[in-house]
C-alpha cells in the first residue's frame, strides 16, 4: 500500500512538474555527527509538501523543490530530525545528530520504559560503559559500589561463582533474600547450577555476555518493584540487552588481557620452625618436661605424632609453603568480543560473539565462556513490530575445587590444614603423596577430573500490534533452557576415593523455564492529562530434571567414566517444577509533567502454596511532583531540576523450597535391599506469601546548570508474615539431618514474625569541570541500613522462639542473625589460660577460665553492614581518560570460621593440621601479656579457639574497586591512517587496594551475607590491558 | 473497533486465568502427601524400612551411638585425625555440640517413624493383617529401644543432683503437644516395659525375619534383658534372657579351639550369623561410606577412633578376641600407626563399608543371664557356668568365681568396641578409669568421678531454643 502511495505521489509530482515546471534542483550529503559517516535512507522532505527523496548508499540525495519551497526536513530513525532553511542554495549538506544523546534519560523498569522525570520510585540505572570492560565473569559483580543500598559480596573468587546480593538489607529469615533478575522484561533463573554442594558454585548469570548489556536498572521501592509483585520484595535487577540501531552497520571489537591474584593475601601460616617451637612448648606445658627434652619425650611417649616432624628434621628443616605450591601466580585472563549492529527503518539487528578464558589463581583450575547473541527487530508495518533476542552460551568451569568447606582435597583449605613439616614435592619434583590427612592438590589436579559445563540458550520474542492509535497489544514468549553437566572423578591411587579404588559421579541437570506475557497498553491525552495504562497477564513455569550416576572401583588409570567403574554403581533422578500466574495492571498519570501518579496492582499465584492460599494481591501507589515545571520556578535559574517523590506499596516473597506446605513422605532411601519410606517435612496447610510493606520518599535535584545533581531517599520496608522455618522440638522427629541448610534443626514453615529495614540513600554527582578539552566528574553514593526483628513465633509458654546457632541469634529488638556468643577477656598473664566473661558482656559477674562457664550474649552487631557506599571520579583530557571508584561497607562484624582448627591452642595447630602464624604470640611464661593462650598437648586444649569474640572482627573495609587509565585516539589521526571509526586503549586495575579497619582480620573482608570468612577462593585483584575499536 | 477489542481481550485474559488456576497444581514426583499416601500394609512395611534405615545412620547405630560407649571409657579414644568425636571422648561437651544435637535428633526421628507406624494400629489397610500387626509390634519395640538409648545418653540417673530426670517419651506422630516435658527415669522405664509387652502381643514368632535385619519376637526379649540389666531389674533381665535362650534359635560362636579360632572374627564379617539376634543391614550400595563405623575405626584420614593399650592387658594369652584378626596395629594418616579394632564392623578392604552392625547378639544375652542369676542369688551355681560358657569358646581361661569384677571383665573382653563399656561402668557406679592420660584427654579437669554431670550429654541447644519445657541437664549452661 505504501508503495502504491509513493507511486501515486510520484506520478502526481510528475504532473505538477509538467504543469508548473518552476522547480529548483537541490542535492547534498547527509552524514552522522557521531562518526562523520554518510547515512543512507534518510528521508528528505520539503516542509509542508509531499515532495521528498531518500539518501542513497553514499548518503547523497537529490530532489526538485518548488520555487516557493522554504525549508527541508531531514529525518531518520535514531537521529534528531533537522529542519534546514533552503535560502536559495542548491547544495545542502547536513550533519544529523544522534537522537539518544539529546533525549531525556529513559529508565527501563522492566515492563515499561519511562522518562526519568515520570518515575515515582527509587531506581538506579547503570549504563553499558560501566559494565562492559569489567573483568569479572558475571555482570552482577560490576554493580558493587555503583548503586546506593546494594550490597554485593563475592561468595568465591573462582570465576563463575554465585554472588551474594542484598538490596536494602535482608527482610526474610528463611525465605531467600536474593533479588529477582529480569532480562528483557522476563524474570529469569538466577540459581546456582552446581552439580554438588561441595564444589565451586555456578551462577546462571555467568551465561550473559557483559558486553551485550545496554543497561542495568536496580529497582528498590514498592512503586518500582510491585509490578513484580510476588517476587519483587527483595528488589529487582532489570537487565536490558543491546538492540540494533538503524543506520549503517557498526562493528565493534573489544578485547582485554590481564592477570589476576588474590586481593587480600589471607593469614600467614606457621613455618616448620615455628611449628616446632609450638610443639616443644605444648609438650613442655602439658607434661612438665623441660623444653630441651620435649622432643625426646615425644619420641618416646607419642611416637606416632613425631613421624612427620622427624622426617622434616632429616630433610634439613625445609621451608614448605603449601600456598605457594598451589598458587597460579599472575593467572591470565583473556576476553574477546566482536559485535555488529545496524539496520534500517524497517528492521535492525545486533549480534555478538564473545570469548572469555580465565585461569584461576590456583593451579589446574580454569574458566571458559563462549557466548553468541542475535537480536533482531522488524517492523512489518507501521503498526506491527516483531522483536527477538537470542543468546546461546557455553560456560565451562574446569578443575573444580572442593572449596565450600575444609575438605581434605581442597587446595584452598590445603594451606590451613597441611603441615609445614611436609614437603609439597619429592626430591625428584613429583608431588609428595605422603601428606597425612590433607591430599596434595599437585597430584589431584593431574589425576582427578572435575568440571561443570553449562549450555544455556535464551530466546525472547514478542509481537506488538498497534490495534488503534496508542493502543498496543503485545504478546511475548521467552524460553530459557540450561543444561548443566557436572562430573567428578576421584582417582584410585590417592585422595578422597583411594578407599573405593576410584570413584566417579556424573550428573546432568536440565532446567527449562518459559514465560508467556500478553499485554495491552493504552496511552491517551485528555487536555493536560497524560495517562498511560497497561494490563498484563503472565504465566511462568519452570521444570528441572536431574539425572545422576555414580560408580566405584576403577581398575585402570585414565578411564574416568561411570561406564568403566567396576562396582557399586548408583543412579538417581529427580523432577521438580513450579509455576506462577500473574495479572498486572499499571496506570501512570501525569498532569503537564508536573504531577505524576503511579498505580500498580498485581495478583499472583504460586504453586508453592496450598490451593486456598495460592494467590496474593500486591499493589503500590507512587506520586511525584516536578517542582521545576511550575510557573513560579521559571525565573529561578539556579535550580535546574527538583522532583519530590513518595511511594507506598506491598510486594511479596515466595522464595522457599517446593512442596513445603505438604506433610510429605519420601521414598529415596532403602533398607536391606528394599525401598524405605519416611516422613519428611511437617507441612503447613496455611502456608502463603511473605508480605513486604514498603514506603519510600525522597527528592531528586539538579542545580547550578546541572553541575550539581543528586537524590536523597528514605525508605522503610516492613516484612510481615515471614516465611519462617519456625523451630520445632526435635522430639517431633522432624530434625533435618539430610540437607545442609538448617542442618540439625527441626522446624516447620509458617508465616509468622516481622522484620523492619530502614535507611537513607544519597547520591551526589558533581561536574567539577566541563570544557571541550577537559572534563572532571565526581559522584558519590551512600546508604544506611537499620535492620530490626520486631516479631517472632511464640512457644507454649508464650516466649519468643529465638533462632540461634553457635554464633548468631535472631530475636526481637535486634537485627537478623545478630552475633551472639561468648566474650573473650584475653589471656591470664599468670598461667596463660584463656579467659572469658561469665555473662558474655562485661565484668559484672566476673571472668572464668572454663569455657563451659562462659555465658553467651548479644555482641551488638550483625553481619549486615550499616553503612555502604561508593565514590567514583572521571577525568578526561584530549582523549585521555581516567576513572577510579571505591566501595566501602561499615558498621558490621564478620566471624572467622575454621578458627577452631587454625587458631587451636592444642594439637590441631602443630600435630594434626596447621596453625596460623599469629599463634607465635602465645603465652610462654609468667607475666606474658598476650592475646594468644599457652599451647597444650591436647585435642580440646583449653577451648580457646572455640567460638568467642576473639574471632569476631569489625567488618569495615574500603576497596579500590576500579581504576582505569585510557586513551581515545583522535579521530582525525585515525582518518589519516585510513581508519574511520573509534579506537581506544586502556589499562584497568580491579580491587588493587583494600583497607581493613580491624587489623586482626587477616582474611578478605568481603564475605558472604552470612558474615563468615570462608576457605573459598577470596576475591581477586586484576590488571587488564584492553582495546576497543568501533568502525 | 475499540469497543470490540477491549472486551475480547478481557475474555482472553479471563480464559487464561481459569486455565492458570489448574496449572498451578505442583507436580510431586519424589514425594507423596503423608495424609493420603499410606493405604496398604506394603506402604506400612516400607515405612518400617524407613525406621530401620534411620537407625542405621551415622548419628545412631551407624556409628556414633556405638562410639559413645567406647570413646568415653577405657577401651578407645579419639585421635582427632579428622576432628571427629573428640568432645564426647573427653566428656566435655557443650549444648551446641553437633554430636549431642544430631544423635538426639536422629533417635527422635526413629521414634517419629515408629509412631507413624503405631498410629495405623486399629485402622484398615489393605494387605496381610498379620504382617501389619508384626510391623506395628516392631515399631513398639523400636520405640522402646530408642527411648532407652536416649535415656542412657541424656538421663540424669547417674548424675548427682540430677533428680532422676529422664527424657520426653513420645508416643504420638505429629502429636498436639509441641513442647513436651521430660519424663522421670522411672516413667521412661515403665513406658519401655509397656511398649515391649505390647510388641509381643502383636508379634508372631512365625513372622520373624530369618536375616535378623528386623526386630523379631526374640529381639524384643533381648531388648528387655538389656534394659533390665541397666536398671537392676534382675528378675526381668533373667526371664527375658531365658526366653531368648529357650528359643533355641541362637548359638554362641564356637571359637574355643585352634582349628575354630577364625570363626570369631568371621562371625563379624558375615551377614546374619548364628549368634545375631538383631542386626542393621548394610550393603555395597547402601552404607554410610567414609562416614561409617567401619571407616572411623580404621580408615586412614578418617580413622579417628583407636584402641587404648590397656584393653589388651585384660585378655588371657591366646584369647581369640585379642588375636591379630581382632585387634592389631594399623597405619593411619601419613606414616602413623595405631592400635586398631580390626575385627568388629570389619572391612574386607578399604572402601568396603558393607559389614552389618549387630545390635543384639546372643553372647550379650548369655552375659546378661549370668549376671542376673548372680545378682539374684550370689550362690546360684548356674551363674558361673553360664559366665564361663563364653571364655570356653574364646580360648580363654575359665573364671574360678563369679563376681562383679569378673562379670565386667568378661563383658569388656567380649563386647568391646560394641558400645557397652560406658553403660557398664555407669550402671555399676564406677568412676571413669584413666588408663592413658595422654590419649584419653579428659584434659586438666581431673578424673571424672561417678556422679559427675559429665556422665550425661547436655540437652541440645536447638531443642532448648524450640522447647523450653525440656529442661537442661545439671552442670550445663545454655
Amino acid at each position: 500500500m505504501k508503495k502504491l502511495f509513493i507511486i501515486i505521489a510520484f506520478l502526481m509530482l510528475g504532473c505538477l512538474n509538467l504543469v508548473q515546471a518552476q522547480t529548483v534542483r537541490i542535492t547534498g550529503t547527509v552524514t552522522s555527527s557521531e562518526d562523520g559517516m554518510p547515512i543512507p535512507g534518510v528521508s528528505v522532505v520539503v516542509k509542508g509538501t509531499t515532495v521528498g527523496a531518500a539518501t542513497n548508499i553514499d548518503g547523497k540525495y537529490e530532489l526538485n523543490a518548488g520555487s516557493d519551497a522554504q525549508t527541508l526536513v531531514f529525518s531518520f530513525v535514531g537521529f534528531k530530525a533537522q529542519e534546514v532553511s533552503i535560502g536559495g542554495r542548491s547544495v545542502i549538506d547536513v550533519v544529523l545528530e544522534s537522537e539518544t544523546a539529546e533525549l531525556e534519560e529513559l529508565v527501563v523498569t522492566g515492563y515499561a520504559v519511562r522518562a526519568k522525570n515520570s518515575v515515582t520510585g527509587s531506581t538506579i540505572q547503570v549504563k553499558a560503559d560501566a559494565i562492559k570492560d569489567v573483568s569479572s565473569a558475571s555482570v552482577d559483580q560490576a554493580l558493587q559500589g555503583k548503586v546506593a543500598g546494594l550490597v554485593i559480596s563475592s561468595s568465591s573468587g573462582t570465576p563463575g561463582s554465585v554472588q551474594d546480593i542484598r538490596i536494602r538489607g535482608a527482610g526474610s529469615l528463611t525465605a531467600g533474600n536474593d533479588p529477582l533478575f529480569v532480562v528483557d522484561g522476563v524474570p529469569v533463573q538466577n540459581d546456582d547450577f552446581a552439580g554438588s554442594t561441595a564444589v565451586t558454585t555456578l551462577s546462571a548469570l555467568t551465561s550473559l555476555n557483559n558486553n551485550d548489556i545496554e543497561s542495568v536498572t536496580v529497582l528498590k521501592d514498592a512503586s518500582a518493584t510491585s509490578a513484580y509483585g510476588a517476587r519483587g520484595s527483595n528488589g529487582v535487577i532489570v537487565i536490558t540487552t543491546k538492540k540494533g540501531k538503524a543506520g549503517k552497520t557498526n562493528y565493534s571489537f573489544s578485547s582485554f588481557y590481564g592477570i589476576q591474584n588474590k586481593a587480600v593475601e589471607g593469614p600467614k601460616v606457621l613455618t616448620g620452625v615455628q611449628r616446632e617451637a609450638l610443639l616443644i612448648d605444648a609438650i613442655s606445658n602439658s607434661y612438665g618436661v623441660p623444653k630441651d627434652q620435649a622432643i625426646a619425650y615425644g619420641n618416646t611417649n607419642i611416637a606416632n605424632d613425631f613421624i612427620q616432624y622427624n622426617q622434616w628434621v632429616t630433610d634439613g628443616r625445609p621451608l614448605n609453603d603449601w600456598e605457594k605450591a598451589y598458587r597460579n601466580q599472575n593467572a591470565p585472563i583473556k576476553n574477546f568480543v566482536f559485535s555488529a549492529s545496524g539496520g534500517s527503518n524497517e528492521s535492525s539487528f545486533y549480534t555478538s560473539l564473545a570469548y572469555n578464558n580465565t585461569e584461576n589463581i590456583v593451579l589446574g583450575s580454569t574458566f571458559r565462556k563462549v557466548n553468541g547473541t542475535f537480536n533482531f527487530t522488524k517492523k512489518f508495518t507501521d503498526k506491527i513490530k516483531f522483536s527477538t533476542n537470542n543468546s546461546f552460551s557455553n560456560v565451562l568451569q574446569d578443575g573444580l575445587m572442593l572449596e565450600q568447606s575444609a575438605y581434605f582435597g581442597s587446595p584452598l583449605a590445603g594451606k590451613y590444614f597441611t603441615s609445614s613439616f611436609i614437603a609439597p614435592k619429592n626430591a625428584d619434583g613429583t608431588p609428595n603423596i605422603n601428606t597425612g590427612n590433607s591430599y596434595n592438590w599437585l597430584y589431584l589436579k593431574d589425576h582427578n577430573v572435575s568440571f561443570q559445563d553449562m549450555n544455556r540458550g535464551m530466546t525472547n520474542s514478542f509481537l506488538e500490534i498497534e490495534l488503534i492509535k496508542n493502543l498496543k497489544f503485545k504478546s511475548l514468549a521467552a524460553l530459557d533452557y540450561a543444561v548443566v553437566e557436572y562430573k567428578s572423578h576421584y582417582n584410585r591411587n590417592y585422595g578422597d576415593s583411594e578407599g573405593e579404588t576410584g570413584s566417579t559421579e556424573n550428573s546432568v541437570e536440565k532446567n527449562y523455564n518459559w514465560v508467556v506475557q500478553n499485554s495491552l497498553a493504552y496511552n491517551f491525552i485528555i487536555g493536560d492529562h497524560n495517562i498511560s495504562t497497561m494490563a498484563l497477564v503472565e504465566y511462568q513455569k519452570n521444570r528441572d530434571k536431574y539425572l545422576y550416576g555414580y560408580g566405584e572401583n576403577f581398575v585402570t588409570d585414565g578411564l574416568t567414566n561411570v561406564n568403566s567403574a567396576g562396582a557399586n554403581k548408583n543412579a538417581d533422578n529427580t523432577f521438580n517444577d513450579w509455576s506462577n500466574a500473574s495479572y498486572l495492571g499499571m496506570i501512570n498519570y501525569s498532569y503537564l509533567g508536573k504531577y505524576i501518579a503511579d498505580f500498580t496492582y498485581r495478583r499472583e499465584g504460586s504453586s508453592k502454596f496450598p490451593k486456598t492460599k495460592r494467590f496474593g494481591n500486591f499493589w503500590s501507589v507512587g506520586v511525584a511532583w516536578n517542582v521545576t515545571q511550575e510557573e513560579f520556578m521559571k525565573g529561578i535559574d539556579v535550580i535546574n531540576n527538583l522532583k519530590l517523590r513518595a511511594s507506598y506499596g506491598v510486594s511479596g516473597n515466595s522464595d522457599i523450597g517446593l512442596n513445603k506446605y505438604q506433610p510429605a513422605i519420601k521414598f529415596n532411601e532403602d533398607y536391606a535391599g528394599q525401598g524405605a519410606i519416611y516422613p519428611d517435612g511437617y507441612g503447613n496447610k496455611d502456608l502463603t506469601w511473605e508480605k513486604n510493606k514498603n514506603y519510600d520518599f525522597g527528592f531528586d535535584f539538579a542545580i547550578l546548570s546541572n553541575k550539581l545533581s543528586g537524590s536523597l531517599s528514605y525508605f522503610n520496608k516492613t516484612t510481615t508474615d515471614l516465611l519462617q522455618a519456625v523451630p520445632l522440638s526435635m522430639t517431633s522427629g522432624f530434625t533435618n539431618l539430610e540437607t545442609n541448610t538448617n542442618w540439625g534443626r527441626a522446624f516447620y514453615n509458617s508465616n509468622v514474625g516481622s522484620v523492619v529495614n530502614k535507611g537513607i540513600e544519597a547520591v551526589i554527582n558533581i561536574q567539577v569541570v566541563k570544557t571541550a578539552k577537559f572534563n572532571a566528574d565526581l559522584s558519590l553514593n551512600f546508604a544506611t541500613l537499620k535492620n530490626d526483628v520486631t516479631k517472632l513465633a511464640k512457644d507454649g509458654l508464650g516466649n519468643d522462639i529465638v533462632i540461634e546457632s553457635g554464633t548468631r541469634r535472631t530475636h526481637v529488638g535486634h537485627p537478623i542473625n545478630e552475633w551472639y556468643m561468648q566474650k573473650w577477656a584475653g589471656v591470664n598473664p599468670v598461667n596463660g589460660n584463656p579467659v572469658w566473661f561469665i555473662n558474655g558482656k562485661d565484668l559484672t559477674e566476673g571472668v572464668t577460665e572454663t569455657y563451659a562457664n562462659a555465658g553467651k550474649a548479644s555482641q551488638g552487631t550483625s553481619p549486615i553492614p550499616k553503612y555502604t557506599g561508593g565514590a567514583s571520579i572521571h577525568l578526561d583530557y584530549m582523549g585521555i581518560y581516567f576513572d577510579a571508584s571505591v566501595y566501602f561497607a561499615a558498621g558490621h562484624q564478620v566471624f572467622e570460621d575454621w578458627s577452631r582448627y587454625t587458631n587451636h591452642d592444642g594439637v590441631y595447630s602443630f600435630r594434626n593440621y596447621q596453625g596460623v602464624a599469629t599463634l607465635m604470640d602465645r603465652w610462654q611464661e609468667f607475666g606474658d601479656v598476650t592475646n594468644v593462650p599457652r599451647m597444650v598437648y591436647s585435642g580440646n586444649a583449653n577451648f580457646a579457639s572455640l567460638t568467642s569474640t576473639r574471632f569476631l572482627y569489625d567488618g569495615d573495609y574500603m576497596r579500590l574497586k576500579d581504576i582505569v587509565l585510557g586513551y581515545k585516539f583522535d579521530k582525525a589521526l585515525l582518518t589519516r591512517i585510513g581508519f574511520t571509526g573509534d579506537a581506544a586503549i586502556y589499562v584497568r586495575g580491579a580491587n588493587l587496594y583494600t583497607w581493613v579497619k580491624d587489623d586482626r582480620l587477616k582474611y578478605d573482608p568481603e564475605v558472604r551475607a552470612d558474615g563468615f570468612t570462608r576457605l573459598t577462593n577470596p576475591p581477586l585483584k586484576s590488571i587488564t590491558f584492553g582495546l576497543n575499536i568501533n568502525f | 473497533m475499540k469497543k470490540f477489542i477491549l472486551p475480547f481481550t478481557f475474555v482472553l485474559a479471563v480464559l487464561m486465568y481459569s486455565c492458570n488456576e489448574e496449572t498451578l497444581e505442583p507436580t510431586t514426583a519424589q514425594i507423596k502427601d503423608a495424609s493420603v499416601g499410606i493405604t496398604t500394609v506394603n506402604d506400612l512395611f516400607g515405612i518400617s524400612n524407613g525406621m530401620y534405615n534411620h537407625m542405621s545412620k551415622t548419628e545412631y547405630y551407624g556409628r556414633d551411638y556405638i562410639l559413645y560407649g567406647e570413646v568415653r571409657s577405657d577401651n578407645c579414644f579419639s585421635n582427632g585425625a579428622s576432628g571427629r568425636i573428640t568432645t564426647p571422648a573427653s566428656m566435655d561437651m557443650l549444648p551446641t555440640d553437633a554430636h549431642t544435637n544430631d544423635t538426639w535428633g536422629r533417635i527422635y526421628k526413629v521414634i517419629g517413624v515408629a509412631n507413624l507406624i503405631i498410629s495405623k494400629e486399629g485402622t484398615t489397610l489393605s494387605g496381610d493383617q498379620d504382617v501389619m500387626n508384626q510391623v506395628i509390634g516392631e515399631a513398639y519395640a523400636i520405640r522402646a529401644l530408642a527411648h532407652f538409648d536416649l535415656l542412657t545418653l541424656y538421663g540424669q540417673q547417674h548424675v548427682t543432683g540430677g533428680n532422676n530426670v529422664g527424657i520426653p517419651y513420645i508416643k504420638e506422630f505429629k502429636g498436639t503437644d509441641l513442647f513436651p516435658v521430660r519424663n522421670t527415669v522411672a516413667e521412661v522405664k515403665g513406658f519401655i516395659y509397656d511398649d515391649l509387652t505390647k510388641a509381643l502381643t502383636l508379634m508372631d514368632d512365625a513372622l520373624n525375619d530369618d536375616a535378623k535385619q528386623r526386630i523379631s519376637t526374640y529381639a524384643v526379649d533381648a531388648i528387655r534383658a538389656r534394659v533390665g540389666i541397666y536398671f537392676g531389674d534382675w528378675a526381668i533381665a533373667r526371664d527375658a534372657s531365658l526366653a531368648v535362650i529357650n528359643s533355641g534359635q541362637y548359638k554362641i560362636i564356637e571359637a574355643g579351639k585352634i582349628d575354630k579360632a577364625d570363626a570369631y572374627a568371621a562371625s563379624f564379617a558375615t551377614d546374619s550369623p548364628e549368634n545375631s539376634i538383631f542386626e542393621l543391614a548394610f550393603s555395597n550400595t547402601d552404607n554410610n561410606n567414609i562416614n561409617g563405623i567401619q571407616n572411623i575405626y580404621r580408615g586412614a584420614a578418617y580413622g579417628d577412633v583407636r584402641v587404648l593399650a590397656n584393653l589388651r592387658t585384660i585378655f588371657d594369652a591366646g584369647d581369640v578376641r585379642n588375636s591379630p584378626a581382632m585387634i592389631g596395629m594399623q597405619a593411619g594418616a601419613g606414616t602413623s600407626t595405631w592400635l586398631t579394632n580390626i575385627g568388629k564392623y570389619p572391612w574386607a578392604n578399604s572402601g568396603d563399608y558393607s559389614s552389618e552392625v549387630i545390635v543384639f547378639r546372643y553372647e550379650e544375652v548369655i552375659l546378661n543371664y549370668a549376671e542376673a542369676l548372680w545378682r539374684i542369688n550370689n550362690a546360684d551355681p548356674v551363674a558361673l557356668t553360664t559366665l564361663n560358657s563364653i571364655p570356653a569358646n574364646r580360648m580363654a581361661l575359665a573364671y574360678g568365681a563369679i563376681n562383679e569384677d569378673n562379670i565386667l571383665k568378661e563383658r569388656r573382653r567380649e563386647l568391646c568396641f560394641e558400645g557397652f563399656r560406658f553403660n557398664d561402668l555407669a550402671r555399676t557406679g564406677k568412676d571413669m578409669p584413666i588408663v592413658d592420660a595422654i590419649n584419653q584427654r579428659y584434659d586438666d579437669k581431673g578424673p571424672i568421678l561417678y556422679g559427675s554431670y559429665r556422665y550425661a550429654f547436655p540437652i541440645p541447644k536447638n531443642e532448648r531454643n524450640a522447647n523450653q519445657n525440656c529442661a537442661q541437664n545439671v552442670g550445663y549452661l545454655d
